[in-house]
């Protein structure tokens, strides 16, 4: 098989990843109330889109040799900056990986073996992962279908809870907690990253398809968030997996709390961005190539397994791990400060050949 | 190959590990199911808290009609939390108790009054208990409502629930997660229907005979269900029920279609005022008229206009009664002025003693029923 | 320990060409089938010169060969006397209705003996020729067996070859129809026919499959299944190569630019490359009008999902997520489940095995106690079992209903009898979270199959809003006829 994905696949992969990224979502100790979630969902959007085409202009094969010429002078640099690319996948995955445990630990099962389920999660995450882009991709176009369906129907059996009573007018307390929150939604937004390590196995037309991803998938979010105020209110800001809370509300003729099937929906989709980040992971290993890369996935594979071990075990480092504002502070310079440096780089360079 | 050897072998050896400890698999047959819990004040500050446990050889469909056995088992704990209540009476039973079917939390009244805040985190961090449970407030104590033997096949806690979601305009129906939103927000407060426990000679029956009204989580005042109506009106997206009017010299019975509630902050200068909005339809399912009495029933502007005025008269009554002299902001006066206020000074609602307000209520009538030829003049008989 | 390719080899070296003298390739002859009983060796004159005609006593058509080859060549008025062209002579004039080929080796003139056929050797020529008078035991022309359709052609592939190649020559009149024989097998010299249209099927993927048998090394082909397996690479749950016993979904596949193999001995084809969706689709969906068409599909993939999940999705509400469960329902199966002694994966477990068992003697034992069978399975099983309160009567349901499903999709039986297996012991200790990323695993497995560039999970993934016209909806015939479709389409 070719090894080149379709720009629908590519983006139903980030779709899923967003989606995680929004059910996962806990709330940063700001003392906000619901209305400031949703106009931050409302003023988000913007932020990811501009850093988004930041990240798309640097991917024309043009832009893509300034920076290889720039930044990979010689073979050390060049596997220095895969390897930052690397480490930073490692916390990406690390943080999916242990949250997607702690969620089943926490909701599912409370008595199970971390090991035993970190094994288990680890092994499948793996098997996917080698199985080839393609293969990834085209489960992530089916899980996307499925999460899309799964969480239309929640949202349809819970539109008889819903309370207007619950939302307060957007802005009322100001705008700087909707700001904040607005920028903790950009820093989780790394897809843009993302799609820039899969360009060369996405096929030209990847630029096709950007705006109705940007457009689904903020849709979805400010819909679910919308949905998570209006069924539960303030009270979900006290929950650990809010909508997680919001599925158990809902109700339709005999099916009862949906939450059994918002669980499988979020297993799924945290599964594949698991898969995802561990297969861009590996190759980055590859180009690196310091021994075989097989190898280098293990350990990867192995230190985000270690680093979830402790996270399940003790909680602290599971909110460590997972905390909004260090998750900003590394994820802010990933997705607005380097694309800023290497668009300006590539102008920069652009001027001189001309 | 070799991936899937050492995939297929992991797990193996995975769920080797996982038969070697204990799981999360407590299979349904090792399991009780809760109908119904309910949460006393005891001595020394602890609680006595009352499980309702479905018996599923009575209640199972297939064995209901022959079952000799009582649906329910119902058992007292005393713990100093309600989580300990329920590890105390799984290991009691031996078996762990299913609390994601419960469907009613009932308060007893002293409990209630002291404030029920503290215990309702168990059933928010639980992830197996629903919040969706339906909240009630026992007249006397909570183990007698959920003691209650309603007859046989009857389950008290299903019974308790059919009663409180019927959506009749008379019975206030608030869920946990509802209570839990007013009691940290602190932008409205909240009511829970008052359940008593009648007896006769055949067997007990659960009324819901008023409304208790809570100002933050304390209950701070009951008043009856009929004086609760009007504030249902208001609460409720949708109410059912009957009113009657006495109309000239019938009595007419009409019947809540559909109701639309709007409450709307007018003056935020000084002394708030609140436009308490009921637009309704309703129809007409009785006219008794006295006897004696001519053979002329009301005309059908009579008819809207009795029936506007008596929603009105409602509405105002249960208005001063339940907010003004209870001090329960039930309808949320002040979180709507706080919404609406142009300046930044926010109202708590303890400040909202006075407040004008204007009470506007629409009503048509949509149906008269299939004998509706009174409605447009009526026969004479002439008297023995 | 002989090995024996390497004896056939040395063997067939040394037996080379035909010698002139008849006496020493009689001698050969019967050396290589020295204790072959059945080999019958018929000496003649004809027309002065020193003949024999061999053959298979089983295999051969008495009728035949004494009507159309040994009556007409010994009957004959006139034979030349010259040996080169007695041969031509009967090949062309006497015998000349008969199939026929010359052969010049020993190994092709045993293989056609033992094929059936009748060989002629002459002395003084160092041809013979073979004529296909075969006339061994076959099974007619019957109805399809596992494809069973209303509307469609009830004829179906049998075991030999060449009437397999005759029914799907006759619905195909083209000569774009290309059918090349090749022989697998040291031993058994199978025959195996690649049957593609010129033109349609691409020329890679003809040439592809076409090696990949070249390279099969067995002693003996026993069925299609080596074939499949030899065409396939690693192990998937769900294969891309495809069969039928049904020569109108035969022709059909190839119509689509797909190849197909008949394997002389087995009753149906192997078709390459297959996708996933045409395990749900028939025939029939064909002849039926489009809605109900569509109806049968989505009962199809309704079936084939309940089949699979249905009894992993019981135990997971039983054992960890009882919440789902509406309260009548739960009341219920609590009761049912309290009675019996096992878990419910166990419960499930069992019961499934005891259906398996029931289901592969119904197979397999003779027909005169095909009722008696149905009895015992059936009273085991269902009265018997739930009285005793070894099982419970939802989960009687469960597998009742989970095993006809099974059965409206008979092409994925055994790939549903797996999942249905790995997903109770999956779900058993792991509720949803086990079965989630089991299927994960089966989903992504399913992806990374294909044959040739094809993946089998097209026209889902890769996503062809164009080839959906005849997935799950079948558009109507004046739509469908007004592109065609070819499977090179679904690849990326």
């Amino acid at each position: 098989m070719k090894n080149k994905i379709s720009p629908v696949q590519a983006y139903s992969l980030l779709f899923i990843s967003r989606i995680v990224s929004t059910l996962t979502f806990v709330p940063p100790d700001l003392d906000a109330v619901g209305s400031d979630y949703v106009a931050a969902a409302l003023i988000a959007p913007p932020l990811v889109l501009a850093a988004s085409i930041m990240w798309l202009h640097l991917m024309s094969d043009g832009r893509t040799l300034i920076i290889r010429k720039v930044f990979f002078r010689n073979p050390k640099a060049e596997k220095s900056v895969r390897f930052i690319a690397v480490l930073y996948l490692l916390l990406v995955f690390t943080r999916n990986l242990s949250g997607l445990c702690v969620f089943a630990m926490s909701v599912l099962f409370e008595k199970v073996n971390a090991v035993v389920l970190l094994t288990v999660t680890a092994a499948a995450v793996i098997f996917v992962a080698l199985s080839g882009i393609e293969a990834i991709a085209r489960l992530g176009f089916f899980g996307s279908v499925a999460t899309l369906l799964s969480l239309a129907f929640i949202v349809f059996s819970l539109t008889g809870r819903f309370d207007a009573n619950n939302l307060q007018p957007l802005f009322l307390n100001g705008a700087s907690k909707p700001v904040l929150l607005s920028l903790t939604v950009l820093s989780g937004t790394i897809e843009p990253f993302l799609l820039f390590l899969m360009r060369r196995e996405v096929n030209d037309k990847i630029k096709k398809g950007f705006v109705w991803w940007w457009a689904a998938v903020f849709s979805v979010q400010i819909l679910l968030t919308l949905c998570l105020y209006l069924g539960l209110g303030n009270v979900a800001l006290r929950m650990f997996f809010p909508y997680h809370a919001m599925a158990e509300l809902s109700r339709l003729s005999i099916a009862r709390r949906m939450d059994s099937l918002l669980s499988t929906v979020w297993v799924l989709a945290s599964f594949i961005k698991c898969a995802l980040c561990l297969h861009l992971a590996d190759n980055e290993l590859k180009k690196i190539s310091l021994g075989s890369s097989r190898v280098l996935t293990s350990v990867f594979t192995a230190v985000a397994f270690l680093i979830s071990l402790l996270a399940l075990n003790n909680i602290g480092v599971y909110r460590f791990v997972n905390n909004p504002n260090i998750n900003a502070a590394l994820n802010l310079p990933v997705i607005l400060i380097v694309p800023i440096i290497l668009n300006a780089v590539v102008k920069i360079n652009l001027k001189r050949e001309k | 190959m070799k991936k899937i050897i050492i995939a297929v072998v992991t797990s193996l050896l995975a769920f080797l590990l996982c038969s070697c400890e204990k799981t999360d698999s407590y299979e349904i047959k090792n399991r009780y199911i809760v109908q119904g819990i309910g949460i006393d004040k005891a001595q020394d500050g602890g609680l006595t808290v009352s499980f309702q446990l479905i018996n599923t050889d009575a209640a199972s469909v297939s064995s209901a009609q022959d079952s000799p056995e009582k649906p329910t088992k119902c058992y007292s704990v005393y713990a100093s939390s309600v989580s300990q209540a329920v590890s105390l009476l799984s290991n009691d039973l031996g078996k762990r108790l299913l609390l994601n079917q419960n469907r009613i939390l009932i308060f007893g009244r002293s409990f209630a009054q002291d404030g029920i805040g503290r215990v309702l985190d168990e059933f928010l961090r639980n992830t197996e208990s629903r919040f969706t449970v339906l909240c009630a407030v026992s007249d006397k104590t909570a183990s007698e409502i959920i003691f209650a033997q309603l007859g046989k096949n009857i389950v008290p806690a299903v019974q308790c629930e059919k009663m409180l979601s019927a959506g009749d305009a008379y019975t206030v129906e608030t869920e946990l997660y509802q209570a839990v939103n007013c009691i940290y927000d602190g932008r409205r407060d909240f009511a829970l229907p008052l359940l008593s426990l009648s007896r006769n000679e055949e067997a007990e029956k659960i009324n819901c005979t008023g409304t208790v009204l809570f100002y933050g989580d304390r209950a701070v005042g009951t008043v009856s269900r009929s004086t609760s109506f009007g504030i249902n009106l208001l609460l409720k997206k949708q109410s059912s029920g009957i009113i009657d009017v006495k109309v000239e010299n019938s009595t007419v019975s009409y019947e809540i279609v559909i109701t639309k509630p709007e409450i709307i902050c007018v003056n935020t200068e000084g002394k708030p005022t609140f436009e308490l909005r009921l637009k309704a339809r309703l129809k007409i399912t009785e006219i008794s008229t006295e006897k004696g009495a001519a053979d002329n029933v009301p005309s059908l502007e009579a008819l809207s206009a009795a029936a506007e005025d008596a929603l009105k008269s409602s509405i105002e009554k249960s208005v001063t009664e339940c907010i003004i002299k209870v001090s329960g902001d039930t309808l949320g006066l002040a979180d709507i002025y706080n919404k609406t206020a142009k300046s930044k000074a926010r109202i708590d609602n303890k400040y909202l003693k006075s407040f004008d307000t204007k009470i506007t209520v629409k009503i048509s009538i949509v149906n008269s029923g299939d004998f509706s030829a009174n409605l447009y003049g009526g026969r004479k008989y002439e008297q023995f | 320990m002989i090995n024996l390719d390497k004896l056939l080899k040395k063997n067939a070296a040394e037996n080379g060409r035909l010698n002139k003298s008849l006496a020493e390739n009689e001698k050969r002859l019967r050396s290589l089938l020295s204790g072959c009983d059945d080999i019958l060796f018929k000496s003649s004159m004809l027309s002065g010169i020193n003949a024999l005609f061999v053959c298979t006593d089983s295999m051969y058509s008495s009728l035949t060969s004494s009507i159309e080859v040994l009556g007409p060549i010994l009957s004959s008025g006139f034979l030349p006397e010259n040996s080169l062209t007695l041969i031509d002579y009967i090949a062309l004039h006497t015998a000349s209705d008969m199939e026929q080929k010359r052969l010049y080796s020993f190994n092709d003139v045993v293989l056609g003996i033992l094929s059936g056929c009748v060989v002629l050797l002459v002395d003084g020529s160092d041809c013979c020729l073979c004529f296909g008078a075969q006339g061994f035991p076959k099974r007619a022309v019957s109805d399809a067996v596992s494809e069973v359709d209303e509307l469609s052609a009830h004829e179906a592939f049998s075991e030999s070859f060449k009437d397999n190649v005759a029914l799907i020559r006759k619905r195909l009149h083209t000569h774009g129809l290309k059918i090349s024989y090749l022989q697998i097998g040291t031993l058994s010299k199978t025959t195996v026919c690649v049957c593609y249209i010129d033109g349609i099927a691409d020329a890679a993927l003809v040439s592809s499959v076409k090696e990949k048998l070249g390279c099969i090394r067995v002693k003996a082909l026993s069925g299609a299944g080596t074939v499949s397996e030899f065409l396939e690479s690693g192990f998937h749950v769900f294969s891309s190569i495809g069969t039928t016993e049904r020569p109108d979904t035969a022709c059909a596949e190839m119509v689509e630019g797909r190849v197909v193999i008949i394997t002389d001995g087995t009753p149906y084809a192997v078709i390459v490359p297959f996708l996933f969706s045409e395990n749900f689709s028939t025939v029939d969906d064909y002849n039926l009008r489009p809605a109900y068409a569509l109806t049968a599909r989505i009962i199809k993939y309704l079936a084939f999902f309940i089949s699979v999940l249905l009894p992993g999705i019981y135990v997971s509400l039983c054992a960890f997520h009882q919440e789902a469960l509406p309260e009548a329902m739960l009341y219920d199966i609590a009761v049912q489940e309290s009675i019996t002694p096992f878990p419910v994966m166990l419960e499930t477990l069992f019961i499934h095995f005891v259906y398996e068992i029931v289901r592969e003697a119904g197979v397999r034992m003779p027909r005169t106690v095909g009722s008696a069978v149905s009895i015992v399975g059936g009273l085991v099983i269902g009265e018997a079992a739930v009285s005793a309160g070894l099982i419970s009567a939802p989960m009687l349901i469960v597998v009742a209903l989970s095993a006809i499903t099974g059965f409206v999709v008979p092409k994925l039986y055994r790939n549903i009898a797996l999942l249905r297996f790995s997903l109770i012991i999956i779900s058993g200790f792991s509720g949803f979270y086990g079965i989630t990323l089991f299927m994960c695993c089966v989903v992504c497995d399913m992806c990374r199959t294909g044959f040739m560039g094809i993946p089998i999970t097209a026209p889902f993934s890769p996503f062809s809003l164009k080839s959906m016209r005849d997935t799950v909806i079948r558009r109507n015939w004046k739509k469908l006829s007004r592109s065609s479709f070819n499977i090179q389409q679904m690849e990326r």
